[in-house]
């Protein structure tokens, strides 16, 4: 069984359709920005990759997250043909941090907090009419898991459209818990090389159609082959490779493809020395019968971690990949760990096409994973 | 119906920790392993370990391929308000190390997987009023896909500082403190390891409206019904509300199919205010309560539930178990625990039926 995807957006400190935040991350352009709105006399770091709208720069604005979300959310389902969906459509909301900005604000008293600001419901349904929604917060793998129950409830016969998106904005506490535990503060993100010194946080939203094959005669993004959803249940925060690898093989099981299909993999690429070490010792073990195997890159040097829209951005930059025939490469990766060696890291340069079967990660805090696989679309 | 409705999925566990007199989690919960736990961690954590026992499970090897879900809305907020505040009077430095991983609200699912190898799925749903019953639902659907050999459902909401400032702003006066868990398996695997099933998942429906969510739960005919109990009993209840109606409706299972319904209420249509209107009326709830009286079909339904986000409505149904013969409840609560490990008596004195309810809430150490 495949699932296709009709209709994508996205929005990220590197632009705000998919084509853009691609072709940004293909001309190399990468690189935090200093932080707008947070007192950066309170953080080692000063640096995020932000999503540059606020109104007034410097000043704080509660429920970015959702706002990002509901315009995700609409352009994905136009993108799809369905400006007006209906109302029972299914909407699966991956998030690490939901609202917790505005409680925040809120909490130091600058602004109100209402417990449907707490999940994304009550947005969705005043703006788009959709009262289906669940918000999913199994941590930065949360998109990626939203994908995965899309397909099962496509597949169980519970729906044949479902929208699966994942939004977050930087919370000060988590800017801060990560400025606490990585010190020095990493500069840029530079995945999978020996000088990397972890990750840096970044916002943004993304969503996808997904619709039952065959539902859907107009143009198609993409096709989800499977998705895998498991925990390490190994170490609270250090995730473990055979986790990692055990979500891959079920990933392959489900979409039915051998370790020689996979063209391409977009790692989680956290760029901390245990989340990098942990997906490159996987992919050593998966792929080490493929020849040649697959090329290996990640995105976030280009836009920061996302949080729980991570893997789902991941999923719609390899599909873009597929389409334009290439590959962004691993920004700042100049020297490779010895894991990564025997792997097919693209550096320096995109990698060019074609490419059919893309693999896409997502390890989240609390050892949770999820992988995708998806292919490019003839239509 | 549905082919998530079509795999028979059993209820096969229930546990409570909810504080109350003489059991303060952040007391009673201090063991080994709790320390650098949050509040919403510790119930959670402490839950999962009762509920194992109650289906016979701890330690199992169906553990490794099953699925954790956990509904909380507001299970990680001391965390981020404390460490929000930590910078404000300070600066990131001074922020605890041991409290990162809390500002995730999936971490007491990940804990919980950590403590008893579940390797499978791992959830985390915050859906507002609806989500216990979205994640009993959602479990079902993860067993039925073949993602998930059984499925421990946790519903959480712990009394935390900013919590208990969030409700009293919404006109909220009782709120939950504690955790509510169920086991669900496929029916066969049940029936071949000799679980007793409790209930067995009917029909899920969500819409916008009540009447929608029951008529797309199939339930339309059900004349038990379930819904403000457990406000009336804990106060709001949140992100537990659904998984407590199902632990309640099980406990209490006769021959009848019962209805749960989460998030009705006035502000259903979607103009938000339910969430203050509908929620706080705690004391509204308890002056039309009657509920613990099983007897007759009237008993169980209320004019609507209490917790409601005015954006949408969850409908569950829970039939009796096939095949077998009707029980009294009382027989129920009596049957052996499975488990081995002690309960500490503080446990069982959380959750004081209140004089409504005809059985307590089972203990491992009954």
């Amino acid at each position: 069984m495949s699932w296709e995807i009709t209709g994508m957006s996205a929005v990220c400190a590197l632009g705000d359709t998919v084509a853009d935040i691609h072709g940004a991350l293909c001309s190399g352009r990468s690189g935090p920005a200093p932080l707008s709105a947070f007192d950066a006399s309170k953080y080692r770091a000063g640096a995020a990759y932000e999503v540059p709208d606020r109104l007034h720069p410097g000043v704080e604005e509660p429920l970015r997250a959702t706002r990002w979300l509901v315009r995700v959310v609409r352009e994905a389902l136009a993108d799809a043909g369905l400006p007006e969906p209906d109302p029972g459509l299914p909407v699966l909301v991956g998030t690490t941090h939901r609202e917790m900005r505005t409680t925040e604000l809120w909490w130091r008293h600058e602004g109100p907090l209402s417990p449907t600001d707490l999940h994304f419901t009550s947005a969705l349904h005043t703006a788009l009419g959709l009262h289906h929604v669940h918000t999913v917060a199994s941590a930065c793998a949360a998109s990626l898991y939203g994908l995965g129950m899309a397909t099962d409830l496509i597949a169980l016969g519970e729906a044949d459209t479902v929208v699966v998106a994942g939004t977050d904005a930087i919370p000060a506490s988590s800017f801060g818990g990560f400025d606490r535990i990585q010190f020095p503060p990493p500069d840029t993100i530079r995945a999978f090389d020996r000088s990397r010194r972890g990750m840096i946080m970044g916002e943004g939203a993304v969503a996808v159609v997904v619709r039952r094959a065959g539902a859907h005669l107009g143009r198609v993004h993409g096709r989800v082959r499977g998705v895998s959803m498991n925990c390490d249940a190994s170490h609270p925060t250090a995730p473990d490779a055979a986790g990692i690898v055990r979500a891959i093989e079920d990933a392959h099981r489900r979409a039915a493809v051998a370790p020689d299909d996979i063209d391409l993999v977009v790692v989680h690429g956290s760029g901390t020395p245990q989340s990098d070490l942990a997906e490159a010792v996987a992919l050593r073990d998966v792929f080490k019968a493929a020849d040649p195997g697959p090329l290996v890159t990640a995105i976030k040097g280009g836009m920061g971690h996302i949080s729980g829209g991570a893997g789902l951005l991941n999923l719609v930059v390899a599909l873009e990949s597929v389409r334009t025939r290439a590959l962004p490469a691993i920004s700042d990766l100049t020297a490779p760990i010895e894991e990564a060696k025997d792997l097919r890291l693209v550096i320096g340069a995109p990698a060019p096409g074609p490419f059919g079967t893309a693999q896409v990660h997502a390890v989240g805090m609390g050892g949770i994973n999820a992988v995708a696989i998806v292919e490019g679309a003839s239509r | 119906m549905s082919a998530a409705a079509a795999v028979r999925t059993a209820i096969t566990g229930v546990g409570w920790a909810v504080a109350g007199p003489g059991f303060d989690p952040a007391v009673a919960l201090a063991v080994r392993g709790m320390r650098h736990k949050d509040r919403s961690s510790r119930f959670a954590v402490r839950v999962a370990q009762w509920t194992l026992e109650d289906a016979g499970l701890l330690s199992a090897p169906e553990l490794d391929g099953a699925a954790v879900v956990v509904s909380s809305n507001f299970g990680n907020l001391d965390a981020v308000c404390d460490c929000v505040t930590t910078i404000a009077t300070s600066c990131s430095r001074d922020i605890s190390p041991m409290r990162v991983p809390h500002l995730s609200s999936a971490v007491s699912a990940a804990w919980i997987a950590l403590n008893h190898g579940i390797r499978g799925p791992n959830l985390t749903l915050c859906n507002g009023a609806s989500g216990g019953l979205d994640a009993v639902a959602a479990a079902r659907n993860l067993i039925a896909a073949g993602r998930a050999t059984a499925a421990l459902v946790i519903g959480v909401e712990p009394d935390t500082e900013p919590v208990a400032r969030l409700h009293r702003e919404t006109g909220g006066t009782r709120w939950l403190d504690g955790a509510v868990g169920l086991v669900l398996e496929p029916v066969p695997q049940a029936e071949s390891r000799g679980a007793r099933i409790r209930a067995e998942i009917g029909g899920y429906g969500r819409a916008a409206d009540e009447p929608s969510a029951v008529r797309a739960a199939g339930a339309t005919a059900i004349r038990r019904r379930l819904d403000a109990e457990p406000t009336v009993r804990f106060g709001r209840c949140s992100g537990a509300l659904g998984v407590m109606q199902c632990a309640m409706a099980v406990e209490r299972m006769g021959d009848e199919a019962v209805l749960a319904v989460a998030g009705a209420g006035a502000g259903a249509a979607g103009d938000g205010s339910g969430a203050r209107a509908g929620a706080g009326d705690v004391s509204g709830a308890e002056a039309r309560a009657g509920a613990g009286d099983v007897s007759g079909a009237g008993a169980w339904s209320g004019a609507g539930a209490w917790e409601c986000d005015g954006t949408s409505v969850s409908a569950l149904v829970l039939t009796p178990p096939r095949g077998t013969a009707p029980t009294p409840p009382q027989g129920r609560a009596s049957t052996p625990p499975r488990g081995t490990a002690p309960t500490p008596p503080q446990g069982r004195a959380s959750t004081p039926p209140q004089g409504t309810a005809p059985t307590p809430p089972r203990r491992r150490d009954t």
